[in-house]
Parts: structure tokens; sequence; C-alpha cells
């Protein structure tokens, strides 16, 4: 039991660490929810360290392994903090969160819930046993789970204990506080005091007994932790594209709004890096929050340095991580992710990185992304993707789609949520609301379209599933949900209906 | 609002009634007692890696074991048993490299008996025990009975026919 409360107040306090140099622009809010999944990312430090010194980790490994990770991450967030606060975080503030957590943690520990799928145990489990035994990041850790889970449980191992299952709903509560923030501070924003709490605290709890949510909540698997980085990543670059704050009217107010817009790019890449080590198909999904923020950048939304930040944040762990990999065990031959693959995506994202940096420097492209519009492109682009695939293996794409669509319509435990959040996006599709925030739900929109859109290719492509509540498209969907809420919950509490300024398409294009 | 009433009254009836999913444990904090109140198709495998572990006092610098788990015990194990997934299971449960071997790991009576006398034996679930020893090179070595019945593991320097049997 020890272990899991060390692994998890560990990882919280060396979040803090890390984001230390911006908490001043982050804000007590953003800055104590994004400490425990930027502090998670220290394990796989730590994994890829003993794997370059070829050692068995010890309590002094761990220690070592986590002090490189803050002094790597605080250097980087040093270098993109800004000058002006959004509101101090102060000691009070520690002291309430950390004795929350540990309270927390102890009682989830004394209580001992949790849940086991054959991965948990043949996987998860066993691959931290195999880094505690040996301090070797192999091609069965990379190619099958990749390294973050397996390095927490090798340092539960270290620390005395046999089963991790603490972590993991920290993790949901982690998420459910993310999502309750940007309800608080986006969706519900214009409800009059006691309406926005309770609506904020409603949606939050609906999505908390969300069938698969509360089975993800227990169960020993990558889905929650996966859903807790895609939210905060997406939740980061949103607010840097000012789309949480965007009635922000004073000129220091906007101040504050701009000057925590790198320092909001840092965490987002942070978020990405952490879902890139969660899952071996995480470096595919790390497109998702790169294309949100490349259409944000080239629609003017987004700084350069912002996007520069990110990149930055994202690319120091995964180079530590898959570079201790690749010069250790080379390009590994593996079950879920190959080693060449994982090579190819890396320099995927470094090109798209470049890509959008030019993009949106050089004018006459700019210009030309403005006027066709980012998102539209990027759709389009994603559509012929699609096509792609179908074109590529027919049979295989309508198997991959017959399966996904099974899973969440009948067959894959959401009971009715996807049936509400489909019934849900296509009101707010034919019964528009223009107000201030349309803009933003737009890019939430697209976000839970991205999403999908990356889901269909990469399991069409290479993994078709089959229709039980376990395939691996059928828990992936879960990472989604709170942004699927989110956009929602932004349509519900729109201003624009108290104002009356809701359009319905068949009367706007009434003449 | 009404919508949001029913989603949530239809969750909590899901979760409530019809609960899909596999049931909850409460852990102990230990894998073994995970593993056995939730049982496992590779639950053998998983014995076999722990009770090695135990014969050596921790990890295993090299299990030889015959490439089927059926040369080992013939009840409740699938046909080719020690395919590449067990064979994972137990190279990353033992933390080393596994030697699938070609011998006879079958022990009659006699030379169980002599294996066993005077040793400290430890039960593992699926009837698979560790023979500890206070001579350790690292090294495990799998036998059974001659009704394949146990599994056990037995350390490389009292294993009877030593470690390339």
């Amino acid at each position: 039991m020890i272990g899991n409360l060390i692994v998890a107040c560990l990882s919280l306090a060396v979040g803090w660490g890390a984001l230390f140099p911006l908490r001043r622009s982050l804000g007590p809010g953003l800055y104590h929810l994004s400490a425990l999944p930027v502090g998670t990312i220290g394990w796989s430090v730590v994994a890829a360290l003993t794997t370059v010194a070829e050692v068995r980790p010890s309590p002094m490994w761990v220690a070592f392994g986590l002090t490189v990770y803050v002094v790597m991450a605080a250097a980087v967030a040093r270098l993109f903090a800004g000058t002006v606060g959004s509101a101090p975080v102060s000691w009070r503030s520690f002291a309430l969160v950390g004795a929350g957590f540990v309270s927390l943690s102890g009682l989830l520990a004394w209580a001992g819930l949790t849940l086991v799928g054959a991965d948990s145990y043949s996987h998860y489990e066993l691959s931290g046993w195999f880094l505690a035994d040996t301090g070797r990041l192999s091609p069965i850790i990379m190619g099958s789970r990749n390294t973050l889970l397996p390095a927490m449980h090798m340092a539960n191992r270290i620390f005395g204990a046999d089963w991790l299952y603490v972590p993991y709903p920290l993790f949901s509560a982690n998420t459910l506080a993310i999502t309750a923030w940007v309800l608080w501070r986006h969706a519900f924003v214009s409800l009059p005091g006691r309406t926005r709490l309770a609506a904020t605290a409603v949606v939050a709890g609906t999505l908390a007994i969300v069938p698969p949510w509360f089975y993800h909540t227990w169960l020993v698997h990558s889905n929650m932790a996966s859903a807790m980085f895609t939210t905060l990543a997406l939740t980061a670059v949103l607010a840097a594209a000012g789309v949480v704050d965007r009635r922000a009217q004073s000129a220091s107010e906007k101040e504050v709004v701009g000057s925590r817009s790198a320092a909001l790019g840092v965490v987002a890449g942070f978020a990405l890096a952490g879902l890139a080590l969660a899952r071996p198909d995480g470096l595919a999904y790390v497109f998702q929050g790169l294309i949100v923020a490349a259409v944000c950048h080239l629609s003017g939304a987004l700084s350069r340095r912002a996007i520069v930040a990110a990149y930055a944040a994202l690319s120091a762990p995964l180079l530590v991580v898959y570079g201790a990999a690749f010069l250790r065990i080379g390009v590994w031959s593996g079950d879920k992710l190959q080693g060449s693959w994982a090579v190819a995506l890396l320099g995927a994202i470094l090109v798209f990185g470049v890509l959008t940096v030019l993009a949106g420097t050089i004018e006459p492209i700019l210009e030309w992304l403005r006027r066709v519009g980012g998102m539209r492109l990027a759709i389009a682009v994603n559509v012929l993707a699609i096509v792609a695939v179908a074109a590529t293996d027919r049979g295989q794409f309508l198997f991959a789609l017959r399966n996904m669509v099974a899973n969440l319509a009948l067959m894959g435990t959401w009971g009715l949520t996807w049936w509400v959040v489909l019934l849900g996006v296509v009101l707010s599709l034919v019964v528009r609301v223009r107000d201030v925030e349309e803009p933003g739900r737009q890019l939430l929109l697209f976000a839970v379209f991205q999403f999908f859109a990356i889901a269909l290719v990469l399991h069409a492509s290479v993994h078709p599933g089959h229709i039980s509540p376990s395939d691996s498209f059928n828990r992936v969907a879960l990472h989604i949900v709170p942004t699927a809420f989110w956009y929602l919950a932004s349509y519900a509490g729109s201003p624009g209906w108290s104002k009356g300024s809701f359009v319905q398409l068949s009367a706007e294009a009434a003449p | 609002m009404l919508f949001l009433v029913a989603f949530v009254l239809h969750s909590i009836r899901y979760l409530g009634c019809s609960w899909p999913y596999t049931r909850f444990i409460r852990s102990n904090g230990m894998l073994l007692q995970v593993l056995e109140e939730r049982g496992s198709p590779w639950m053998i495998s998983f014995s076999i890696g722990m009770a090695s572990r135990a014969a050596v006092g921790g990890p295993v610098t090299s299990l030889i074991t015959p490439p089927d788990l059926h040369e080992l015990r013939r009840v409740a194990v699938a046909e080719g048993a020690l395919d590449p997934y067990n064979a994972t299971l137990l190279q990353q449960m033992c933390g080393m490299g596994l030697e699938v071997l070609r011998y006879d790991p079958v022990l009659q009576q006699d030379a169980l008996r002599l294996l066993l006398e005077n040793r400290q034996v430890l039960e593992y679930p699926d009837d698979v025990y560790a023979v500890s020893s206070e001579a350790q090179d690292g090294t495990v070595v799998l036998f059974t009975d001659d009704a394949h019945e146990s599994v056990y593991c037995v350390p490389g320097p009292i294993a009877p026919r030593g470690t390339q049997p």
C-alpha cells in the first residue's frame, strides 16, 4: 500500500516542481490541475535513464531520474514563463491541494478497490516487474504498452508494493476536475452564480457515472491516463487560444490571457508527451492536439511562441525516452508499435511542427490559409485520408467501421452515451446559437471530429478490432468523452439562448 | 434538462443493475491475491514465474523450461501452452531470458523424494512448487512428477540433471 501512496504523491510533487516557473502564468487552478499529469511523465524518464545506464533501478535511481525530469521540464517551462500572472499561487493552496491529494490517495489505498482486466496483470504489472528487475526498456514494453504506466508499476515495486491501483482513480478525479474547470470557466460562464455552480457539478457528475468512465476509473489500464492527457492538452490549447477566457474585456485581462499563452503551450506539450508515452498508439493521437493547435495558430488565435512552447515541451520527454529505447534496443519489432513506425511518427510530428510555424510565417500561405479556413482544410485532409484508407482495403475499412459503430451504439457498454452525444451534436448544428463563444465551440467540435478521424484511419489500417466492450477502439473512445461533454455543455450554456440569438438553419436558408 | 435527468437515471440504472464489467476486487496490494480472486487463463505461467523467483530469492537469470507446458502438467493448460504469450509472461516476470530446451522434465518418485528431502517447499496456485536451496546461481529448471500433476521450480545447483538437463 505504501508504494501506491509514494508513487501517487511523488507524481504530484514532481508535477509541481516541473511547472513551478509557470505557476504565476497558469494561475492556481490550472497549475494544480496540471501537476499530476505532468508529474507522471517523470516515471518514463526514470525508466529511460536506467535503460541507458543499464542498472537495476533503486530508490536512489528514482530520485535521480525524477530530479533530472524536474530540472529538464522546469528549464523548458522557464523559457516560456510569462511575465504577467493571472493570480498568485499561494503556499496555502499547495497545502490544501497537497492535503486533499494525500487524503484521497490514502483513502483509495485503504479501500483497495480495483478492477482487473487481462492486460492489467499480464502487461502493465508484468512490464513493471521486468523494469524493476532489469531497469531495461524492452521491445515488449515499447511495442505493447509504452513506458509510462509500466514505469509507474516499476516504481511501485521499488517501494515495496506489489499491485499498483491508486493512481488510476486519481487520474479519473483529475480529469473530472479539469472538465469541471472548463465548464466553470467557459461553458457555463454566462450563467448566474448558483446555476453556474449547479450546472458544472451536474455535468461533471454525469460524466463520472457514464458507465465506461466509472469502469475505467478503477481499471488498471491506459485509458483513464490517456483521457486525462487528452483533456488537459485540449484544455491548454484552447485556453492558450483565448477560447476559455474569450470574454476578457479590459486591457489588463487581455494582457494576462496573452501572457499565459506560451505557458499554456508548455502544458499542452507536456500533456501530449504524456499521451504519446501512455499507449502504443499515443504517438498517433498526439496529432489531434497538434492539428487543433495548428488550426488555432493559422487563424491567428494562437501565437507562434505558444506553438514553439508546445513543441519544446512535447519533444523533451520524447527525446529522452525514445532516445534511450533506440539507443539500447534499436528499432524494435513490436506487437502494436513497431520501432520503425515510432521513427516515422516522431519524424511526422517534427515535420508537422516545422510546417505549422512556416505556414504561420510566410504571408502568402497564411493569407491563403485564412481565406480557405484552416479548419476546413484540416477537415478536407482528414476526409481524404479516410477515403484513401477505405480505397486501400475496403473490406477491412468496413469491418473496422462496423465494429466501431456497433460498439459505441450498442455493444460497448456505453448505454445511451453516444446516442445523447450524437443527438446533441445534430441539435447544435441544426439550431445554431450565434454568440461570442461560437468559434470556441466549433474548435471543440472539430477536436472531437479530429479524434474520430485519427481513430478511424488507425483502426481501419492496422487494428480493425472486434465487437466487444474490451475492443481497443471502444476503450479509446473514452479519451474524447470529456471534450464531447464540454462541447455540449458550452452549447447548452450559451449566452445566446437568453438573448434569442439562435438561428435555425432552415430559417437562415430561407430567402 | 429532462434529457440530462433521463441520461443520469439511465447510467445509474445501467451501473446498478446491469454491471457488465468484471467484478470489483478489494486488493490487499498483492498481485497473487488479485490473480487468485479474479482467475486467469495463464495462472500456471504466473505461478511458475512467482515460484521460480521464490526458489532463487529474486529475479531469475535463466529459466529452463520444456517447449510445451503440457510436458509439465497435463490438466488445465491449453494445448501448446508455452506459446509466445506465455513465454512473454514468464520472461517479463522473471526479468530474464527464457531458455526453452528439449529435455525430459519428468522426475521419477525416487528422484523427486531425494530432491524434496529436507528442503523447504512453497506451494503456488495450479500445483506449482518452489523448491528452495541455499546454493544459488540464479538459474531455475522446471520439473514435474511422473503423473504430470505438479510443477517443481528447482534452483540450478540442485537440479537433478544439472542446468542443461
